[in-house]
């Protein structure tokens, strides 16, 4: 994604300056696993470079571990800048609250698993 | 991958599962085998704090570091509204301050057991019964290492009456199939226990 050499990856730029300082986001309901989607053509809706780059990858759903992934960012620093997007309305979450696995969902699961 | 391509009002869930355990016990080629991309590599900022050794002033004596771990996870696409993330964890102690995170919504973990390294995964099991997660143990028996009973290892780890214990090979893929199918099931007779129908 970036050069070899970038400032980021030599350590030259600290990932919290992005989030401002900030090292824990404010909703709780985001997890690793959490799948978010941009909202329609909201790109503008971006405010910084890290959020721009948010909003490309998240045409279709992405997990907030992926995107820790393919932008070299802690998941912690992904999910402020997650929860900063989602208070400008440019992104959906697919899921908030913890799952109550039902046994349907489990089946399906199970299905797969063995197709594998 | 093409199934979760399309826009739209529906929504999708997604469901997190836990591969712990120590150094080269097979955690993400456990997760290759079942993941539909190769596995990717996330990292969770940790904090290291040096404790001072004054109790009346903790807080002022410590000294606060930050580094990363990294983590190697996949998925596999269920149908098109049901996602499944693998994430491969160390079992070791000291990576404790990101467990909760990890465990933050995840339906159940295997713990892959290393017979010639039992005490790496004494804390994700001890960690896992504490918090009531759902685990199956995974022992993989690696050419040349001692072999130890089922019910050795059982005892050993303190693993309760109730949670599979089972051999398997991590490289193996069917062997790791087979694993999250003993997962899948717990999860099945633990929900259908608790609500006869």
């Amino acid at each position: 994604m970036s050069g070899q050499d970038s400032p980021r990856q030599l350590g030259l730029i600290r990932p919290f300056i992005m989030t401002g300082g900030r090292t824990a986001t404010t909703r709780p309901g985001l997890r690793w696993e959490t799948l978010i989607e941009v909202l329609g053509d909201r790109s503008r809706l971006a405010k910084t470079t890290e959020q721009r780059t948010v909003l490309s990858l998240a045409g279709r759903p992405i997990s907030i571990a992926e995107l820790s992934a393919y932008m070299h960012l802690p998941t912690q620093v992904v999910a402020i800048l997650v929860g900063d997007l989602l208070d400008t309305g440019a992104i959906r979450i697919h899921q908030t609250d913890p799952v109550e696995i039902e046994l349907s969902a489990l089946t399906r699961m199970i299905e797969r698993v063995r197709a594998l | 991958m093409s199934v979760l391509s399309e826009t739209s009002n529906r929504h999708i869930m997604a469901v997190k599962f836990v591969i712990a355990g120590g150094f080269g016990v097979g955690k993400t080629t456990f997760v290759g085998a079942i993941s539909e991309v190769e596995p990717l590599t996330t990292e969770a900022a940790m904090t290291v704090v040096a404790t001072g050794v004054d109790d009346h002033n903790a807080v002022a004596q410590t000294t606060k570091l930050t580094t990363t771990v990294a983590m190697d996870f996949g998925r596999l696409t269920v149908d098109e509204s049901l996602v499944m993330y693998l994430f491969g964890a160390p079992g070791q102690g000291r990576f404790t301050f990101m467990w909760d995170d990890l465990i933050n919504g995840a339906l159940g973990a295997v713990v892959l057991v290393d017979t010639r390294r039992v005490e790496d995964c004494f804390a994700a099991v001890d960690y896992f019964e504490k918090k009531e997660l759902p685990f199956v143990v995974g022992v993989n028996c690696f050419d040349g290492a001692a072999h130890y009973s089922l019910d050795e290892i059982r005892e050993a780890l303190g693993i309760p009456v109730g949670t599979p214990v089972f051999e398997m090979d991590a490289r193996d893929k069917t062997s790791c199939r087979d694993a999250l199918l003993v997962l899948l099931e717990l999860l099945v007779a633990r929900l259908t226990a608790k609500s006869p129908s």
